[in-house]
This record gives structure tokens, C-alpha cells and sequence, in this order.
């Protein structure tokens, strides 16, 4: 029984992961006349709609998960219970407005704008004050090669990117405006293209395995 | 009493939200921990609420409202809404500890279905452009120097475009996804293939930097935004517009 289940779901995940990859490659109009779908293109579209789908009950699941972590937590009076309850209201009365007036109503989208938008835009804001100090300590912690052409090379950028910390005008600008376009432009876009590729091929390694049945994430 | 327009409290309420939110520069603070918290319930709410509108509502519920069972029972309605039901359904099993290893059938296609997507993506979006420019930028126009064209701007692209292909080449090696282990567990590679490896390191290093100072311009620009929010807000109520 167990190897059976085990075989039909890897059966499932190889028979529509290499119908969806065939649909990036091949373009056959009809496979049988009498078929329900008129091709792997169309085959392709249908089992991406349900895994579309699967994807949306997949959030449910996790957000009635999140819901029960905080419900706990309150429940028992736990460390921080407090923030757990404050989210617990949010959660529920967004979702709640969401459901029933629709996500583009104009009380949700009041909930949006005013406190998710600006919450958003505010951590990236403190993005700022964190990215700096780390390259402080960056600086201060690590003192090898690597971290000072990681450093410098940031530094030359921020220069070379001016108005700011030099005047746009003069010799001096000019050459750091130079400099950094031919790091940004050459030698960044040498060392980007390589980690695309990398990343690619690591990608491509990762999922030909689970295409494969060699490794069976969904479980044995 | 006059009436309060509602862009004007969502405007005090976001004001707060942003104070609320910068305050952690002080340190991590309970203003802080509200805001985030709020933030989370808001924001997975949201989520939600899109997720059923835009997917689950249009392919389980609305067919069965316009259609009836009736709609079950036809070759179509089999594979757009027999099948996601149970699928769905089979999801669901997740939920029970109990019950969760059937679930392991709908996250199966899923699986399945996001490896190709990671495949072919990778393949058509990243691996055969990237290969193409990479390729190209040796290309006969750039190596070969052009009628007329002054020696040292030929040299200049010629030393770019060859800078360019050591760095992707050195980069790849460094991500090396084949290497022989020596006794102590570690990769054995050739001499050559050390110094590749290292200046892919250093090539990594100021890739990273300048994606570090594009990042770090790009979000001292959103601070300095945030800032002119709460000027704007508080000249607003000052100023009594």
C-alpha cells in the first residue's frame, strides 16, 4: 500500500512536471482527434490551472496555520501574547472585509493603503540604516581582500553615482562617474552574468532531480 | 461637526504607521512590534482575501453557481472542476496529522509541476539569453576592429568585452558543481582552477557591491521620502489644509 501510494505520487509529479516542460518546447497542434484537450500546450494550461489553484489552497492552509500558532499563544498566555491577539484582530478583519465587501472595496483598501503601504514602504526605508551598518561592521569585523573590494567597490559606486557627496561638476567627478559606469557596466555585468548561469544550472540540476523521482519532496 | 474627509485620516493612520515603524532606529520597541504585528494580520488577510477572489472563488464556487451539479457530470466540467475539487479537497488532508500523507498527491503535481516551471524558466529565461550574450560579446564586430575606428577605442572594447568573459567564466568556476574530495573531505581541483576559482571570488565580491550600493541608494531615497510623508503630514495639520 505504502509503496504503491509512494509510486503514484511520483508518477503524478514526473508525468505532469515533463507534460508542463514539454509545453516550453514543443508545439504539437492535435494529439489524438478524439481527445479532450487538443494539445500539450492546452494539457500544459489545464494542470498549471490546478496547480495555480493548489498554490491558493496551499496559502489558505498556511494562513489557518499562522492563525492557529497566534491563537495558541493567546489561548496559553504566552511570551508576547499581547502582539499575537493584535494580529489575530487584523488578520481576520482584513479577511473578513476581504471576503465579503471584496479585496477592492474601499474599507479594505482604506486598511491597505494606510497601514500596509506605508508599514512596506517604512521597513525598506530602515533598509538604509541596516545596509549601512552592516557594511560597518562589515569593515570592522572582517579585514580580508575580499571584504574590502566588496567595500571599495561599493564606495566608488556611491561616489561615482553623485549629486551628493561631490560637486557634478569638475575632473574629479567625471572620473568616478567613469569609474563607476565601467564597474557597473563590465566588470559587475561579467560577475552577474556568471551568478545567473550558476544559479541557472543549479536550478536546472535541482528540478531535473525532482523531474527525475530522485529526490521526492512530497513525502515517501 | 464637520466631516473628516477620509484621505486625511488614512493619512494620520499611515503617519503613525511610519513613526511607529522608523521608531525601531532607537532600538526594537513595542510602537515597533505593533506596527509589524498589524502589519502581518493586514497584510495575510489581504492575501487571503485576493487568493479567494481571484482563484478559488472563479474555479470551485462560480461554476457551481452557474452551472449547478449538472456541470459535474459533463467531460469538460470533469477536468475544470471535478478534478480541482478534489485536488483541493486532497490538500486539505494536510490540516490533520492523521490524515496529512494523502495530501501527498495534489502536493505532488505541484511539485512536479513548479520543477518544470523552474526548468524551462531557467532554461528559456536565464541559460540560453545569458549563454547568447555571453557569446556575443566576442563577437567578430567587437573583436575585429571597425573601418575607421581609432586603435584605442578598439582596444578599450576589446580589453571590456575579454574583462566580461573572465569574469562570467571565473564566476562559474567558482560555483563549482563537480569537484574530486581529498581524505579531509574538501575539493581537489587543479592549480588553474584555484586561481579562476579565487578571482571569481573577487569578481563575486564587486558584483556584490555594487548591487549593495544600488540597494542602498534606492532605500535611502524611500527614507528620505518617508521623511517628506511626515513633513507634508505634519505641515498639513499645522497649516490646517
Amino acid at each position: 500500500m505504502k509503496i504503491g501510494t509512494y509510486l503514484l505520487w511520483a508518477a503524478m509529479a514526473v508525468g505532469t512536471g515533463i507534460i508542463v516542460l514539454l509545453g516550453y518546447f514543443v508545439q504539437i497542434d492535435q494529439i489524438p482527434a478524439d481527445s479532450l484537450v487538443g494539445s500539450i500546450f492546452e494539457l500544459r494550461l489545464l494542470i498549471m490551472g490546478w496547480a495555480v489553484l493548489l498554490a491558493a489552497v496551499a496559502l489558505g492552509i498556511g494562513l489557518f496555520n499562522l492563525f492557529l500558532v497566534h491563537w495558541t499563544k493567546v489561548s496559553r498566555q504566552g511570551p508576547g501574547w499581547k502582539y499575537s491577539a493584535i494580529l489575530i484582530v487584523a488578520f481576520v478583519l482584513t479577511l473578513m472585509l476581504g471576503l465579503v465587501l471584496g479585496p477592492d472595496s474601499r474599507v479594505v483598501l482604506f486598511l491597505f493603503n494606510s497601514i500596509q503601504l506605508p508599514a512596506e514602504t517604512s521597513l525598506m526605508a530602515l533598509l538604509a540604516i541596516t545596509l549601512s551598518l552592516a557594511g560597518f561592521r562589515l569593515v570592522a569585523q572582517r579585514r580580508d581582500l575580499i571584504s574590502l573590494v566588496f567595500v571599495g567597490t561599493a564606495l566608488l559606486v556611491l561616489i561615482g553615482s553623485g549629486p551628493g557627496i561631490l560637486s557634478t561638476e569638475g575632473l574629479f567627478f567625471s572620473f568616478f562617474a567613469g569609474l563607476r559606469n565601467w564597474l557597473v557596466e563590465v566588470v559587475a555585468a561579467g560577475g552577474a552574468r556568471g551568478i545567473l548561469l550558476g544559479v541557472a544550472l543549479g536550478s536546472i540540476v535541482t528540478g531535473l532531480r525532482v523531474l527525475l523521482a530522485v529526490d521526492r519532496p512530497y513525502g515517501e | 461637526m464637520p466631516e473628516v474627509p477620509l484621505g486625511f485620516i488614512e493619512m494620520i493612520v499611515a503617519a503613525f504607521i511610519t513613526v511607529m515603524i522608523l521608531s525601531y532606529v532607537i532600538g526594537d520597541n513595542v510602537l515597533f512590534r505593533i506596527a509589524t504585528y498589524l502589519f502581518i494580520g493586514i497584510a495575510s488577510g489581504f492575501a487571503g482575501a485576493i487568493a479567494w477572489e481571484n482563484i478559488v472563488k472563479p474555479t470551485l464556487v462560480q461554476p457551481l453557481i452557474d452551472g449547478g451539479l449538472a456541470k459535474l457530470f459533463s467531460p469538460e466540467g470533469a477536468l475544470t472542476f471535478l478534478i480541482p475539487w478534489m485536488l483541493a479537497l486532497f490538500m486539505l488532508f494536510k490540516l490533520s496529522p492523521r490524515l496529512s500523507r494523502f495530501g501527498g498527491f495534489p502536493v505532488a503535481l505541484l511539485v512536479g509541476v513548479g520543477a518544470a516551471v523552474v526548468v524551462g524558466g531557467s532554461i528559456t529565461g536565464t541559460l540560453v539569453p545569458q549563454s547568447m550574450a555571453a557569446a556575443g560579446t566576442l563577437s567578430p564586430a567587437i573583436a575585429l576592429p571597425a573601418a575607421g575606428e581609432p586603435l584605442s577605442v578598439w582596444l578599450e572594447g576589446l580589453i571590456s568585452a575579454l574583462l566580461m568573459i573572465i569574469a562570467t567564466i571565473s564566476v562559474l568556476i567558482y560555483f563549482r558543481f563537480s569537484a574530486q574530495r581529498d581524505p579531509t573531505g574538501g575539493a581537489r581541483r587543479s592549480r588553474i582552477a584555484e586561481v579562476f576559482a579565487y578571482l571569481g571570488q573577487i569578481f563575486i565580491a564587486v558584483t556584490f557591491g555594487v548591487m549593495y550600493a544600488g540597494a542602498l541608494m534606492a532605500t535611502i531615497v524611500i527614507l528620505a521620502e518617508r521623511f517628506q510623508f511626515l513633513h507634508d503630514v505634519v505641515t498639513r495639520i499645522v497649516g490646517g489644509a
